[in-house]
């Protein structure tokens, strides 16, 4: 391998990888405490973490969404569940807005720091963690949002 | 049948803390989210917890964990799949902080770069480089973890290193182009 990518390898080594958050490491703690007790553990009985709960306000005059970009930290776009290939883009945290297919979506984190408000072309729905909406072709489509421990 | 002490419990915990980040670093690819990863790490630990039993509850040797992660997030990933409808489009909005490599307040402008452009790499190549770089396997260990010829994860490895200096180079001289 040549020094370049020699090098490159040094750069990534140098990225450290996040360890378990707070609650991820005291909730593996206490099932590890759980299966040293010989407790019949299930893994249906554990709480997810990723779990949230959903506060779906389904829109009845829906757009299509996705938000505009920007770079830095703030909002990350995920993939598409049926398209691996998508590029995730990040967008900025508080007021963010964006154009997708001609409809403007802003969204703004809710006064009560409790989810957002979202802004469908002037409409708005609250959204806790996740919200449908329509496409103007008719896609069903999920916005979810989430914070990251 | 062995059975189990908080001495188990102790080893197990010692285990976690010194493997969460690389084994949390892998099932990251196969999550949307770190909190599913983390999930998806807490279901592994009881597999092997009871995969263990014959050897005496000892912690599991990091191949079999990363075994293990992986069939966990492949399965995760199929029920996720079958739970979602199959015409519904997810557009999954996380905060920058659900980054699996680790911001630090020090950051040069190459790391920022470097971490998302490892995101955007092809699976296939990401999963080698995530587990040679931060899992710490070998390539005959990766190779028999993906069930690849030690070749095929050598050139794996080589390729997404390849892939990520050609994007690099790029965004650096169109950024002063």
């Amino acid at each position: 391998m040549d020094k370049s990518l020699q090098k490159l390898e040094a750069d990534l080594e140098n990225l450290i990888p996040r360890g378990l958050s707070d609650q991820g490491k005291h909730q593996c703690e206490q099932l590890i405490d759980r299966l040293a007790e010989q407790d019949k553990v299930d893994s249906a009985e554990i709480v997810p973490l990723s779990s949230t709960s959903l506060s779906w306000k389904s829109s009845a005059a829906a757009a299509a969404v996705i938000l505009g970009v920007g770079l830095g930290s703030g909002w990350y776009l995920g993939n598409y569940v049926n398209d691996s290939n998508a590029t995730p883009v990040v967008v900025e945290p508080e007021i963010q807005s964006g154009i997708f297919g001609g409809d403007l979506i802003t969204t703004v984190p809710a006064q009560d720091g409790k989810g957002k408000t979202i802004v469908i072309n002037g409409t708005t729905e609250n959204g806790d963690d996740e919200i449908n909406v329509k496409s103007r072709t008719g896609e069903n489509i999920t916005l979810r949002f989430s914070e990251a421990q | 049948m062995s059975s189990t002490s908080p001495a188990h419990g102790t080893a197990w915990k010692d285990w976690l803390n010194e493997n969460a980040s690389r084994l949390l670093a892998y099932a990251r690819q196969r999550c949307e989210s770190m909190e599913e990863a983390e999930d998806v790490l807490q279901d592994a630990l009881i597999k092997l917890w009871h995969y263990q039993e014959e050897r005496d509850y000892r912690p599991p040797d990091i191949p079999l964990a990363f075994s293990v992660l992986r069939y966990i997030g492949l399965d995760h990933g199929r029920k996720k799949g079958r739970q979602e409808k199959r015409n519904q489009k997810i557009v999954q909005f996380q905060s920058g902080q659900d980054e699996w490599l680790d911001p630090t307040a020090e950051d040069t402008e190459d790391a920022i770069i470097l971490r998302r452009e490892v995101d955007q790499l092809p699976e296939k190549l990401r999963e080698v480089l995530v587990l040679k770089i931060w899992s710490g396997l070998t390539f005959a260990e990766i190779a028999d973890l993906l069930k690849i010829s030690n070749n095929t994860a050598a050139s794996r490895y080589r390729y997404a290193l390849q892939q990520l200096q050609k994007k690099l180079k790029h965004l650096k001289d169109s950024s002063h182009g």
